[in-house]
């Protein structure tokens, strides 16, 4: 295939991609409709309608608070999720290559799977302190065993029949990961990411809400205790908003394009 | 010229006797077809060959040098396309790109997929023409040895015989010996030149059949003639379960050779 | 027509060409009545003809439009299309001469109800209507029903959902309500209507099915397009929504998002659609621009409910004269051609025709903007104009077509002989 031609059918797959958005599109907007809705029900005091929320939120970015705070809380975020990415799914791929291990670390992943986010927290607050430190350690320690859990499945569950034709056909060991572990593992590994991401989010907000002076959840605690609920939604839609954009912008098209393999991409 | 032997081949897996005091011999040009009863060993000892196992005790003798597998599924990497299927033995020989490349599209058409097949994801190909990549797969190393672990069981007539005549081709043209297991006893008769019976507790040899004619002149007629013969053979009834019987478990201690007289 | 031996008595032995198959009659009326309501509406508007049927002028335009132009080209669909779906016989002659009438007195009973009391008012109208919405739906739930798996059952339903809201139009009229709101609501059925037949007829028109047979045009590669139901049940529940939200809360915000989100399950809807090459054809681009007209019109509507400075019946002309005039146009187009036995119009007038008739919802679309409110009747005389001229275009093209005798020797609503083989049921429209 021509490089031309390959450019040109990538980017008619991203263009057909971004269009099978508009579903989604579709059902974000009626919720926005009973959203406002409620808000009519409501009154604005309690539940301000997507209108007011997104005006409110406009007017955030503009007078330059919003993107400050959530430039800090992304780069919180993205510190514990790295570390949790890299460590767990080292950790979680030598695990998946001896039985033993996993059998010795699958209570231990379970242990901290179901342990609350919230009392990670408490902990961090006392090891340390109020700093930057403690978000990060909080989103660490709950996306570690999320990326530990899937390359574990990953390392485990790798095709024994598949292993014996490359065995066969004498693929050397360099081939026997490119060919064989990597593309296998990728498709135990990108779901359990994708998760991690948005738990990552949803801890780091939790944690500066209770532990620091700056970031989005620190500006929730400000405007709930200003009983300001327009800022708050603005915060909310935001920091959903990034989330969103990072996983259907760019998460889900890379899996897509890794993942051509398993099913035609939605037409 | 390139010979495989095979002498007092014992495997246990765990406390079960999976094979006991199995031997053979195979030359280059010769397909020989391993049939029997599920259980008796045949994919075992087929692994063994292949060198995904290691047997418990054997003597073995190969000067074989390229071997290639076809499994009873098609068995293919799926996040491969066709073409890089069919050319994963040899990226693993370290062939360059294009030439593999070219190679596997050789192999498709001969195998009659169609250009636009070589780009799609085995999800995408029916059962038969996963068979067809999986075959081409072991073909396109150029194998001087192939084993073939009842690798037609699952297909229509059709696509059967056409497998079939690329197999005598390749047998033909490149004098490939070919090791096949098959528990259909039409097919080892109308592909193979000598046909061993399996039996199982323990996996073992009990008869061997050799077959003269040759497989140009061998008619549809003569195949089900030759079968129905063999159907007559006690060993084979017995083995079957179509009588009743004992075959006794003769093992030679090493002075005699295996339970088939090679 | 040619001649007019016999009369009615003719007519209904078979002497009338024009009531040998379901579309003829109907398509007639259909490209007549765009013609002469527009005209008639442009006139009003301007005082140059009195209005002086209860409700006002605006009312009639809407109703007759939507119950008189669409309803007769709904008419002429179903009463072709659906015995072709189901496989049964053609309706009788008898049956459409006397729906022909009863659209016409329908007109009649609507325009003069000014000169008659108060009291009767609209009234006559409504049974008139009603009255036809029954005979077609005699001719159509009975095919629909007994057909396998009721496959095409929902035109069925979305004729009588069409027949119980022109109702609770006319009891909205007669006792006081908001007639105009149930207008609206009929707006939305048509949408769906339009969703659901052009699913059926957009597979055989993009996978090259509608001239199964032509000497010229061998069918050469598979097209596969699918219209697949899961994004077409999205975009049918969202319109359905939108409709509802409208019709309960008016002019709001609420309406306006589902409006938006209408516009999205359109827009996620031209999915199926997008298969390259095939697209390029004059029949699929003009049901695809229909579509594109519906997520548009809808757009516009929900960004005026928002406060966007524009006026909500800019979306709404996108939707009625644009999409439902476009894919009206490219319905008839091709049934009233196949089932003549004559292979559809190669010549150059057609796509020109669409896409005026694309321009002239534009500009309908663009004279409600508070940007060109200046120019607000001008722009609205110049659509007017150029849609019933679009629409006019049509009648003198295909008259023989539609009021002739057959040219192939056929009788009915038959398709045309395909080259060398008997001629059987194909899966046209």
């Amino acid at each position: 295939m021509s490089p031309l031609r390959s450019l040109h059918n990538a980017l008619g797959a991203t263009l057909a991609y971004l269009w099978s958005g508009w579903g989604a599109v579709a059902s974000i907007l009626l919720f926005c409709a009973l959203w406002e809705l409620g808000g009519r029900v409501y009154g604005d005091l309690v539940l301000p309608g997507p209108v007011a929320t997104l005006q409110q939120l406009s007017g955030m970015f503009d007078s330059g608070q919003a993107l400050p705070e959530l430039i800090i809380s992304a780069r919180r975020a993205l510190y514990g999720l790295g570390l949790a990415l890299g460590i767990g799914t080292l950790l979680g791929l030598l695990a998946g290559r001896s039985m033993t291990a996993a059998m010795m670390s699958r209570p231990l992943v379970t242990l901290l799977l179901g342990m609350p986010p919230i009392a990670w927290l408490v902990l961090a607050m006392l090891w340390f302190g109020m700093g930057d430190a403690t978000p990060v350690f909080t989103v660490f320690i709950a996306c570690f065993p999320i990326a530990f859990a899937g390359a574990m499945q990953g390392g485990r569950t790798l095709d024994n029949k598949l292993k014996d034709v490359a065995l066969a056909y004498r693929l050397p060991w360099r081939m026997l990961l490119t060919d064989l572990y990597l593309p296998h593992i990728t498709s135990y590994l990108f779901p359990a990411w994708i998760t991690a991401l948005g738990t990552s989010w949803k801890v780091v907000v939790m944690a500066e809400l209770l532990t620091t002076v700056d970031g989005v959840g620190a500006a929730l605690a400000v405007s709930r205790a200003q009983l300001d609920t327009a800022s708050s939604l603005g915060w909310i839609v935001a920091v959903l908003g990034l989330l969103l954009a990072f996983e259907y912008l760019l998460l889900e098209p890379i899996k897509r394009r890794v993942e051509r393999w398993r099913t035609e991409p939605g037409p | 010229m390139s010979e495989l032997h095979i002498r007092h081949l014992y495997h246990r897996y765990g406390v079960t006797e999976v094979l006991a005091d199995v031997g053979l011999d195979l030359y280059a040009g010769e397909t020989l077809a391993l049939v029997g009863p599920s259980g008796c060993g045949k994919s075992t000892l087929l692994h063994i060959i292949a060198g995904l196992l290691t047997p418990s005790e054997v003597v073995m003798q190969s000067t074989f040098r390229g071997l290639a597998c076809v499994f009873q599924e098609p068995r293919l990497m799926p996040w491969k396309t066709t073409a890089d299927n069919i050319a994963l033995g040899l990226k693993a020989l370290g062939v360059p790109k294009t030439a593999r490349q070219r190679q596997a599209a050789a192999l498709a058409q001969r195998m009659g997929l169609a250009p636009e097949d070589l780009a799609k994801y085995p999800h995408e190909l029916s059962g038969g023409m996963q068979s067809r990549v999986s075959l081409a797969r072991a073909l396109a190393i150029k194998p001087d040895l192939l084993l073939l672990d009842e690798p037609f069981s699952a297909l229509d007539i059709g696509l059967k015989a056409e497998l079939y005549r690329q197999l005598e081709e390749q047998v033909q043209q490149q004098g490939t010996a070919v090791l096949m297991i098959t528990h259909d006893l039409m097919e080892a008769v109308r592909l193979a030149d000598r046909i061993l019976m399996m039996v199982p507790d323990p996996g073992r040899m009990v008869y061997e059949f050799t077959l003269q004619q040759p497989q140009a002149e061998r008619s549809s007629t003569w195949v089900y003639q030759t079968t129905a013969e063999l159907m007559q053979v006690r060993e084979v009834r017995i083995g079957f379960g179509l009588d009743e019987g004992e075959l006794p478990v003769q093992i030679s201690h090493h002075e005699q050779h295996s339970g088939c007289s090679v | 027509m040619s001649s007019i031996p016999g009369g009615l008595k003719g007519a209904l032995r078979g002497d009338w060409p024009v009531f040998m198959c379901g579309f003829r009659p109907f398509f007639i009326l259909t490209g007549a009545s765009a013609v002469v309501m527009v005209l008639a509406w442009l006139l009003m508007l301007r005082g140059l003809v009195p209005a002086g049927m209860p409700g006002g002028s605006l009312l009639w335009h809407g109703h007759e439009l939507l119950f008189g132009f669409v309803t007769a080209a709904i008419a002429g669909f179903v009463l072709t299309a659906v015995p072709e779906f189901t496989r049964t016989p053609i309706p009788s002659r008898r049956a459409l001469v006397q729906m022909t009438l009863l659209w016409l007195a329908a007109r009649l009973a609507y325009l003069l109800a000014g000169a008659w009391p108060a009291l009767i008012g609209l009234w006559p109208a409504a049974l008139l209507n009603l009255a036809l919405w029954v005979l077609l739906l005699r001719e159509v739930l009975p095919r629909v029903w007994n057909a396998p798996e009721r496959r095409h059952v929902s035109f069925a339903w979305a004729i009588a959902a069409l027949a119980l809201l022109q109702l609770g139009f006319f009891v909205a009229a007669g006792a006081g309500g908001n007639p105009l709101a149930w207008l609206y609501l009929s707006v939305g059925m048509v949408m769906v209507l339009i969703i659901i037949a052009t699913s059926r007829v957009s597979m055989s028109v993009v996978n090259g099915l509608v001239e199964h047979g032509h000497p010229d045009r061998q069918q050469t590669e598979e097209v596969g397009y699918l219209a697949r139901p899961p994004r077409r049940n999205l975009a049918i529940v969202t319109i359905l929504i939108c409709s509802m939200t409208e019709f309960i809360f008016g002019h709001d915000v609420i309406t306006g998002w589902t409006a938006l989100a209408a516009a999205a399950a359109m827009l996620n809807l031209l999915n199926d659609w997008h298969i390259g090459r095939a697209l390029f054809t004059r029949w699929a681009l003009m049901l695809y621009a229909s579509y594109w007209l519906i997520a548009l019109g809808y757009a516009l509507m929900g960004a005026a409910w928002l406060g966007a400075p524009l006026l909500p019946s800019s979306g709404r002309h996108l939707l009625m004269a644009g999409a439902m005039g476009l894919s009206i146009f490219a319905i008839m187009m091709v049934a009233g051609r196949i089932h003549a036995g004559l292979w559809l119009d190669r010549r150059p007038w057609q796509p020109i025709t669409a896409t005026l008739l694309v321009l002239a919802a534009l500009l309908r679309a663009a004279s409600g903007m508070h940007l060109f409110l200046p120019w607000m009747s001008q722009l609205q005389a110049i659509s007017g104009l150029l849609w019933a001229g679009c629409f006019a275009a049509y009648l003198a093209m295909n008259w023989s077509a539609l009021s002739g005798p057959r040219t192939d020797g056929q009788e009915g609503c038959a398709e045309p002989l395909a080259a060398g083989e008997e001629h059987q049921g194909g899966c046209s429209v």
